[in-house]
């Protein structure tokens, strides 16, 4: 068992009248609720506006309760403590009266603007315990949605932008922007679907124009106007992308055409030329290029965020959802969803920045599966049934994520 | 009549109109001032309808914005979204007309207050994303860069006519309890001397669920709120009555503008998407019980194929 000065605190129910009666008290869950108890009471979160937020708490689910409301920060830790949610939300919305109901009586002031991202674990090889496909995948797509599309096409500041890993495979960010906080749902969810770049009829972005009596051609000529290097917005990335392919080597540029419809000798004629291709292009000439729709629809099917990952939209335009707090701990994992840094953003692994618990200290468990996952920079191989000695922080995260037994 | 003046008698929605209204009241209503704000009203109403340029006027004295809010305030009373969408079309036509004649200062003091991002860029203006999505601009297709967007005069004029359009057919703020009684007795003449939505009045539809009462008053428009469920039962019935895509887009385009327009915009997508949804699963079937429990309709039709069966 972990250090005697944790074990004789012992962690209080939740409200009896709010909690889930028939919850588990397993050795287990004693075991999780010390630790996040401890890490409580020598970790201070911190909720911007706290009085005016709604908060949500769970036990079972990731929220039981909600309609809770703190007066100050010191009132909201000592909940933590003395209650010690596995789970804690709150609104990115401001109220008048948060903990009012129903949603309409707690008269809505504004709202942070979220985006939430999330992993799509239904992919060949997804690690159940931790996958770095799946946290490799979300932070590549959030790094896209901040630099092509928060920060350059919308204009948000740094200083108004939070990025907030979730605890476990997702990310939110946060934009408390005065002048977006008001946006309706309907903007919001224009904005989103702008970075998702999802049912956006890319043809409105070209027109075609006939022109007749050119000299040496005695026919019409049908030419495609599109994108130019003066376009702006999603017209810009459309030609910026496709410059991008251009200039990749040979196999990758057959292949990327190949993939998007054309044939082999469709593809090379176009690698052949692809210098005038693209200066043509530049200009907003695309009939430089054969069905240059193609090729759109190939950039269309990749450039927007949230391809292999989802992009919650609801998150986004629903401001009375809750979501997780920063800085306090995933139930699913015993991970911090931790605050991180944009110069961090790159080389940010969760199992290494984002611990609560002690690599050092170990702990005796019995895995209830053959379990073989990457933490923390260590490898580490689980056989179903058999006890096996595991940092502390490792423990946390099987037994959170009901994966294994204490002795 | 200085520029303040010029600006709050003819733009209903600018600061300058709201402190002049404030300033003068309506003072005593009389009947005579009732008739004036009906015979401006249904003046809009014929110019938005009217297909030629109709003849714009620019005002010179403070009634009309007197008028501006009788009729509101009659409207409110006549429960004909279809007629109240008219009379915001035709003072939106008329505030772009006026638009047209300002100068740059004039111009961009009248418009900086529907959009307080507005900037002028050279011979162009720019606007910030929260102005620009307030109006059922569709940001992906925008030129956005650094959060800003470039948009040319003409454009912003129509921009800001849809919003004026918006705002006046917006009657959810008026307080209909307590309106004069004056008022609510003038409306019942009001009332009948408004047009009804002839392109759904006149449309006879082949299929028996489009045809049903029910349907039609869905289609005549409903209030803020209902909006969607509205769209949902449209696009099942015009499933039901084998309506193609394109027929039921246009019914569905038509369907959003008869709708009350309120602070809670209703986008063109949002209705075309439930029809989409429609459409990929054509096993839906049409709730009277649910129209009945979301307020869509007051009673079940008479004679309709689905409450019988249901009854049964
Ligand atoms: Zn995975």
């Amino acid at each position: 068992m972990d250090s005697a000065a944790t074990a004789k605190d012992s962690v209080a129910p939740a409200d009896a009248t709010t909690a889930p009666k028939d919850f588990e008290r397993s050795k287990e869950h004693d075991f999780i609720g010390r630790h996040f108890q401890q890490f409580y009471k020598t970790h201070q979160v911190t909720v911007p506006s706290v009085s005016m937020r709604e908060f949500g708490f769970g036990y079972e689910k990731k929220i039981d309760l909600r309609h809770k409301a703190f007066q100050s920060q010191k009132e909201l830790q000592e909940y933590f403590i003395s209650k010690v949610p596995l789970y804690a939300s709150y609104s990115a919305a401001f109220y008048e009266y948060p903990a009012a109901r129903p949603m309409s009586a707690k008269n809505f002031l504004k709202a942070e603007l979220i985006f939430d991202l999330d992993a799509s674990p239904d992919h060949e090889g997804h690690n159940p315990v931790m996958c770095s496909h799946c946290q490799e995948s979300v932070r590549a797509d959030v790094i896209r949605l901040l630099e092509d599309f928060l920060f350059a096409d919308f204009g948000f500041s740094k200083d108004e932008t939070t990025v907030n890993f979730s605890g476990s495979k997702g990310y939110h960010v946060h934009v408390a922007s005065e002048s977006l906080m008001q946006l309706s749902s309907t903007q919001r969810d224009q904005l989103v679907e702008y970075c998702a770049g999802m049912n956006v009829d890319f043809a409105r972005f070209f027109n075609s124009e006939k022109h007749k009596n050119l000299p040496m051609v005695d026919r019409q000529v049908e030419v495609i106007v599109g994108p130019s290097t003066a376009s702006k917005g999603w017209a810009k990335r459309i030609l910026d992308r496709a410059l991008a392919i251009l200039v990749l080597p040979q196999d990758e540029f057959i292949a990327k055409f190949r993939k998007a419809g054309y044939t082999k000798k469709q593809a090379e004629a176009i690698f052949a030329n692809k210098d005038y291709v693209a200066s043509q292009l530049s200009s907003g000439r695309w009939s430089a290029i054969e069905k240059p729709d193609l090729l759109v629809a190939e950039i269309a099917s990749t450039a927007g965020v949230g391809r292999n990952v989802s992009l919650d939209r609801a998150v986004t335009t629903d401001m009375s959802r809750l979501i997780r707090i920063p800085n306090t701990l995933h139930g699913d994992t015993g991970i911090v969803a931790k605050t991180i840094p944009f110069s961090e953003l790159s080389s940010f692994d969760p199992t290494n920045s984002a611990l609560a618990f002690d690599l050092s200290k170990t702990e005796n468990v019995v895995a209830l599966d053959h379990y073989d996952f990457f933490f923390a920079g260590s490898s580490h191989v689980l056989e179903k049934d058999r006890i096996a000695e595991v940092p502390l922080a490792v423990a946390m995260l099987l037994l959170c994520k009901k994966k294994a037994l204490l002795l | 009549m200085d520029l303040q003046q010029r600006i709050a008698y003819n733009y209903f929605f600018s600061r300058q109109a709201r402190q002049h209204l404030s300033a003068q009241g309506l003072g005593q209503i009389a009947n005579s001032d009732l008739e004036a704000a009906q015979d401006f009203c249904l003046r809009l109403i014929r110019n938005a309808q009217a297909k030629v340029p109709f003849q714009p006027w620019v005002a010179q004295d403070g009634d009309e914005l007197k008028w501006i809010a009788l009729s509101r305030m009659l409207l409110s009373q006549s429960g004909n979204p279809f007629a109240a969408r008219l009379f915001g079309e035709g003072l939106a036509k008329l505030c772009a007309y006026r638009l047209s004649l300002e100068d740059l200062q004039v111009f961009t003091a009248v418009l900086s207050q529907l959009y307080p991002t507005l900037k002028a860029d050279g011979d162009k203006y720019c606007l910030g994303i929260a102005d620009y999505t307030s109006g059922q601009n569709e940001l992906v297709y925008a030129p956005l860069d650094g959060g800003k967007i470039s948009i040319d005069r003409e454009s912003l004029v129509e921009m800001a006519s849809r919003l004026a359009a918006s705002r006046a057919s917006d009657l959810s703020g008026i307080d209909k309890a307590a309106l004069p009684p004056l008022i609510t007795e003038f409306a019942a003449d009001f009332a009948a001397a408004l047009p009804s939505s002839p392109a759904l009045m006149a449309r006879q539809f082949e299929g028996k669920f489009l045809n049903q009462g029910c349907m039609k008053k869905i289609l005549a428009g409903v209030s803020e709120g209902k909006r969607f469920y509205g769209s949902m039962a449209i696009a099942i019935a015009c499933q039901k009555d084998g309506l193609s895509k394109e027929e039921a887009s246009a019914l569905m385009r038509q369907y959003v503008a008869n709708c009350q327009r309120s602070s809670h915009e209703f986008r063109e997508s949002e209705a075309l998407a439930s029809l989409d949804w429609v459409y990929k699963h054509p096993g839906i079937n049409l709730s009277c019980r649910k129209l009945l429990q979301q307020g869509l309709i007051d009673r079940y039709c008479d004679g309709c194929p689905q409450t019988k069966r249901k009854t049964e």
